[in-house]
């Protein structure tokens, strides 16, 4: 299947990849996996005192769409707060990457690693 | 013949409804009930009877496929129980399983710049396998006490154990084609 030139990006030039230590107080670990094609996705936020995501990574072991949904994910919360970073859809990570139909299920990891990790830092603070 | 329609997968080769199945004895059955409903035995029985015995036999492979394979057998049983898993887009999993699964890939990834990467396979496949092994136990325990949902997130982490295995296979394969050249 061809990639679009976005995915393509994203997936050479992945932004963000890393980690950061899960038991800082100010971060926030989301994991999440998708049986069906055995993608595994780990985003981190670390969000300042006044509630705003200062940073994020992941890293995502699978396809191209997954990796480059994680990626683009990472750059559109950094400088948002938690509820704008929530209020993010997995129909606009596909829109932006012209996902396929296929492959819109690789957005929805995007999204629920995102709300997973917003939901991790709320537990911890 | 067009009985077969009308029973599930197991009672298509007359087994117990059950995930603990004997592969071997599985094979058996499927070449035998094969031949019984090849369509070359219909040629000369009529139009709609070989039309029959194609339709059969296409489910009698399907049943085969189902069956044999771990992941799928799991999956059939749990439909087969009323668990609708075809529309899952559950992404939440045990955090530990994918924790795991993050050092697992992270390994079979960095496999090449061993020293020597088919015996690292062999170590990893090793290690795959038997967590493939344990969950499958513990699916089939938790299918037989009809825990349903328990033995469908079993069934969920035997997919990716399954991946783990095939991904290894592929890397596997690629080295021996580069070592041949």
């Amino acid at each position: 299947m061809a990639y679009s030139e976005k995915v393509l990006d994203h997936y050479e030039n992945p932004r963000n990849v890393g980690s950061f230590d899960k038991d800082e107080k100010g971060v926030g670990t989301g994991m999440v996996g998708a049986p069906a094609c055995g993608d595994v996705m780990r985003l981190q936020i670390k969000v300042g005192d006044d509630g705003v995501i200062e940073d994020a990574v992941f890293k995502t072991y699978g396809c191209g769409s997954a990796i480059a949904s994680s990626s683009l994910l990472t750059e559109w919360v950094k400088g948002k707060t938690l509820d704008e970073a929530k209020a993010i859809k997995n129909q606009d990570i596909a829109d932006e990457l012209a996902l396929p139909p296929v492959k819109v299920h690789c957005s929805v990891l995007a999204e629920d690693a995102i709300k997973s990790a917003i939901k991790d830092y709320q537990s911890k603070n | 013949m067009s009985d077969l329609f009308s029973k599930n997968y197991f009672e298509i080769f007359n087994i117990p409804v059950s995930f603990d199945l004997d592969n071997a004895q599985l094979s058996v059955l499927y070449r035998e009930l094969q031949k019984e409903v090849h369509p070359d035995k219909f040629v000369n029985a009529g139009e709609q009877q070989s039309r029959l015995a194609v339709q059969v036999t296409s489910l009698v492979n399907q049943a085969f496929e189902t069956l044999k394979s771990p992941v799928n057998r799991a999956h059939y049983l749990l439909k087969l129980a009323g668990l609708d898993i075809d529309h899952e887009q559950d992404t939440t999993m045990d955090p530990m399983f994918l924790m795991e699964q993050m050092e697992l890939r992270e390994e079979i990834e960095s496999v090449r710049s061993k020293a020597d990467p088919l015996d690292e396979i062999d170590r990893l496949m090793k290690q795959v396998k038997k967590m493939l092994a344990d969950v499958m136990q513990s699916y089939s325990s938790a299918y037989e006490k009809e825990k349903y949902s328990e033995a469908h997130e079993w069934s969920r982490k035997m997919q990716f154990l399954n991946k783990n295995t095939q991904e290894l296979d592929d890397i596997a394969v690629a080295i021996e084609d580069e070592l041949l050249g």
